[in-house]
């Protein structure tokens, strides 16, 4: 399915990075009242944009119901449960609108448009090549541990006998995935060498990135929301 | 235009080589730089042992799993990262991994930006630890137990930000509910967490290098 709405990589990083700061750290009174809500509710109009509509109402449904449950339920309840869940109810406010962000960051963007926007953004090489290595690693990993478990399966080291043989589970789980791993990066790098990796020149990308009209107003928001803060918190 | 400098090779660059500075300033930093290769080793460590970490927190939704997560990252974590220290050979690689977990913790766990903070300043000093004991069983073990203090950057927020975290409750039910709440959590759980971590790092490093003789070596990885 084409995206008919396209939002540039540099803006989610923004994004993200706005929503994980502010949420955690503004407080929640005066302007923040207002603000916090649309922080909230970027994510959710976000994976709807881009077709992650399952994902989204999880999301929505989780947060309707925590706030509901806030304004309603809490007051009538006492004791150690009553705080025990309003601490619940306060980290998760907190917490879920960023990890959702990242989310929506991680799975909307190729490789090769991250590394695009990193190199837009002047960020050193070899922190994009430590990066983009990392991220075209973990499908690799998971790949290779699928294998590890069917081998596992043959032992009998599966399920309910894992907690019998904690450390023999783990050893032989992690010392084949990392032999696999450090050898498939030898030949990862090998061959990215060999392709010119190292070359000192510009590099050229097959991504296009460009700034549209909702890139434009997010990046106000960010702005404005990032003024606010630093108004209402170090003035 | 550019100066070619013909500079004769020499195999190992050990830290006492910053005192002969004036000697051969050039080379050393030829040598000591980080190339592509490095940049990859540390993408490829970094990514199992983040893997490994993301898995382990997980658990921390559960609500007991919370507190001992730095816990289970240190003794499990020690594997992969232990290997990785016997890859490197260079000042920065250690703070590069650092910067790259702290900053993806940043971008996906909403904890603000203290584990890039941490990230940064944990594999600093873990590389400075690192590369000014030589590569040993105790350096490895006490770079690995600095290292992993970062994750003490997923629990700042709530110590940091106590009032504005349950300044919601704090508007609603007024400030005494929102300090019995806070009482729940003292500031000395924060050192009980940092002594914790390093504590378990130490075994989980101990693990590592016990492993590593056992496996890499005899694989012939290392």
């Amino acid at each position: 399915m084409k995206q008919w709405i396209q939002i540039d990589p540099r803006t989610k990083l923004l994004l993200t990075v706005t929503i994980n700061i502010i949420t955690v750290s503004a407080p929640q009174n005066g302007w923040f009242l207002y603000i916090l809500p649309i922080l909230w509710g970027i994510p959710a109009i976000l994976l709807l944009l881009y077709q992650k509509y399952k994902i989204a109402s999880y999301y929505l449904i989780l947060l309707l119901s925590v706030t509901t449950f806030q304004y309603t339920v809490a007051p009538y309840i006492h004791g150690v449960l009553f705080f025990l869940s309003l601490g619940i109810i306060s980290i998760s406010l907190r917490l879920l609108p960023g990890i959702m962000m990242g989310y929506f960051l991680l799975s909307t963007t190729s490789i090769s448009e991250l590394v695009a926007a990193l190199e837009k953004l002047h960020m050193p090489r070899g922190f994009i090549i430590s990066l983009s290595v990392m991220f075209r690693f973990f499908p690799t990993l998971s790949y290779e541990y699928i294998y590890i478990q069917q081998a596992m399966a043959f032992r009998g080291l599966t399920g309910f006998s894992m907690l019998l043989h904690p450390v023999k589970a783990m050893e032989y789980r992690l010392i084949p995935l990392m032999v696999s791993a450090s050898k498939i990066g030898n030949e990862l790098t090998m061959a990215s060498l060999t392709r010119g990796l190292s070359a000192p020149n510009k590099r050229t990308n097959v991504s296009q990135l460009q700034f549209y009209l909702q890139d434009f107003l997010l990046i106000t928001t960010c702005i404005v929301v990032w003024l606010i803060f630093i108004w209402e918190v170090f003035l | 235009m550019s100066i070619t400098l013909n500079i004769p090779k020499k195999k190992e660059i050990t830290c006492d080589d910053y005192f002969f500075i004036s000697k051969g300033a050039i080379h050393m930093i030829k040598n000591l730089a980080l190339r592509t290769e490095d940049f990859m080793t540390v993408g490829i460590y970094t990514s199992i042992y983040f893997a490994l970490l993301f898995t382990i927190s997980l658990l921390g939704y559960i609500p007991i799993f919370n507190a001992i997560l730095p816990a289970l990252i240190g003794i499990f974590g020690g594997v992969p990262f232990i290997l990785f220290l016997a890859k490197t050979e260079k000042f920065g690689m250690i703070t590069m991994s650092g910067i790259i977990c702290g900053l993806i913790m940043m971008l996906m766990g909403g904890n603000g930006f203290y584990p890039l903070l941490t990230g940064l300043i944990c594999g600093f000093i873990a590389d400075i630890l690192f590369i000014k004991l030589k590569s040993s069983t105790f350096s490895m073990t006490l770079s690995f137990a600095v290292f992993s203090l970062w994750t003490i950057g997923l629990y700042l927020p709530i110590y940091l930000h106590r009032t504005t975290y349950f300044s919601n409750i704090t508007v609603q039910y007024g400030a005494e509910y929102a300090n019995k709440l806070n009482s729940y959590i003292p500031d000395w759980t924060l050192f009980l967490f940092i002594v914790m971590t390093f504590a378990t790092s130490l075994i989980g490093g101990l693990i590592g290098t016990k492993l590593l003789t056992k496996h890499f070596k005899k694989s012939g990885i290392v």
